[in-house]
């Protein structure tokens, strides 16, 4: 809070401001030195009257920018504007009420409103590979030379060359009626025992 | 609106104003802008100390203008009333810088004496005459800046700083007195040295 000057100092401060020390009458003269030496008086007038001076004389300012909003081509102040969109926005919520509340809960079923405050979220991770090799096959150049049937073909013709086994004994065998098991199949015995003997042979 | 812009210079600035008010006229504000804006770049440039931030505070200050416009008072003189948007400013600003720091005495010696012993002497005193101005307290500056150095009234002073008259006599009467203090504490040879002014 500034205290007020007493009636001695607002008589001081209106000789300061308006008169120089030289200047002031005998008594006004007499009132000053009361107070104040001459020195301070002329060093705080001096610093009234030359503090006009103390700055140098400002440049132009920079011009005035505005952020002008346009319409039409034409200026529009901002509230304008915002009074236009917001009247748009009101019109389309009046015309089209349902589309602009498309969160709105049907009130015939209240009890389907239903508050998730829980998001699982499942992720599949994938950890095992499976990798597909895929290799070349080189075929034996012998295998090509003789085809699959004539491998097949030779057997029973080096068994039928070898004489191993006749004919009519082995037909005789196999038309024989017999149980299901092989134990005493004496048909079997017979062409393998012709087998053995062909290759030896 | 052409015969508004032929005509706009001629317009009072309390009738340019009401021009702003009524139809948010930004013709109206740059005239305005024109009238003032290099008497309160020089106010902000007293005030602040730094050119940058002054033209900074005059565009505000207009922009300011246009957002407050229904505040002003077609009562009240709009030169004193922008000032007051100014020395308003001026005081926020004072209030958000970090605080001086000041010797025992209140007086900071700032690295200015290699420069100054170089100036001639009335360049030199208005030198230490703006580093005293810049050590007082804000009402003390607002009231010293309008007073001595933009040639104010005392009512207008009272009218700009929003106090009374006896106010505005003493913070100019104590603003006076701290400075020729810190004058004589800077460079003692003002204190036994009697003056010849000019």
């Amino acid at each position: 809070m500034d205290k007020h000057l007493n009636n001695a100092e607002e008589r001081l401060f209106e000789l300061l401001e308006s008169t120089d020390f030289d200047q002031l009458s005998k008594e006004d003269r007499a009132f000053v030195e009361q107070h104040l030496s001459r020195g301070d008086y002329e060093l705080q007038r001096r610093m009234i009257t030359e503090a006009e001076h103390a700055f140098p004389a400002p440049p132009l300012a920079k011009p005035l920018k505005f952020a002008p909003v346009r319409l039409m081509g034409r200026s529009i102040p901002l509230y304008q504007a915002i009074l236009s969109v917001a009247a748009t926005i009101a019109l389309f919520l009046f015309l089209w009420p349902e589309t602009s509340q498309p969160n709105e809960q049907p009130q015939s079923n209240p009890q389907q409103l239903v508050s998730a405050d829980t998001v699982i979220q499942t992720k599949i991770v994938t950890d095992t590979v499976i990798r597909y090799i895929e290799r070349e096959i080189i075929r034996n150049n012998t295998a090509a030379a003789n085809p699959p049937e004539t491998v097949i073909d030779a057997a029973p013709m080096r068994v039928w060359e070898a004489g191993a086994i006749e004919l009519p004994a082995i037909t005789e065998e196999l038309v024989k009626t017999k149980g299901s098991s092989l134990q005493e199949d004496t048909a079997s015995k017979t062409i393998l025992n012709g087998i053995y003997v062909a290759r030896a042979s | 609106m052409s015969l508004f812009r032929n005509n706009i210079a001629q317009y009072s600035d309390e009738r340019l104003m009401v021009e702003v008010i009524d139809h948010h006229s930004h013709a109206a504000l740059t005239e305005l802008h024109k009238r003032y804006s290099r008497k309160l770049l020089g106010y902000f440039i007293k005030m602040l100390q730094d050119h940058e931030l002054a033209n900074d505070f005059v565009q505000e200050l207009f922009l300011r203008l246009l957002e407050k416009k229904h505040l002003y008072d077609p009562e009240k003189k709009f030169y004193t009333w922008v000032f007051t948007i100014a020395s308003n400013m001026c005081k926020t600003a004072y209030r958000r810088s970090p605080m001086q720091s000041l010797s025992d005495d209140g007086f900071e010696l700032r690295d200015r004496t290699s420069v100054n012993e170089d100036l001639a002497e009335k360049e030199r005193f208005h030198e230490l005459l703006k580093h005293s101005l810049d050590l007082l307290e804000h009402p003390h500056k607002t009231a010293f800046v309008l007073r001595y150095m933009e040639q104010f009234s005392l009512n207008e002073i009272a009218e700009i700083t929003e106090t009374s008259l006896g106010t505005v006599k003493s913070r100019l009467f104590y603003a006076t007195k701290k400075m020729t203090e810190h004058l004589k504490a800077y460079d003692p040879k003002y204190e036994t040295t009697l003056f010849k002014l000019n």
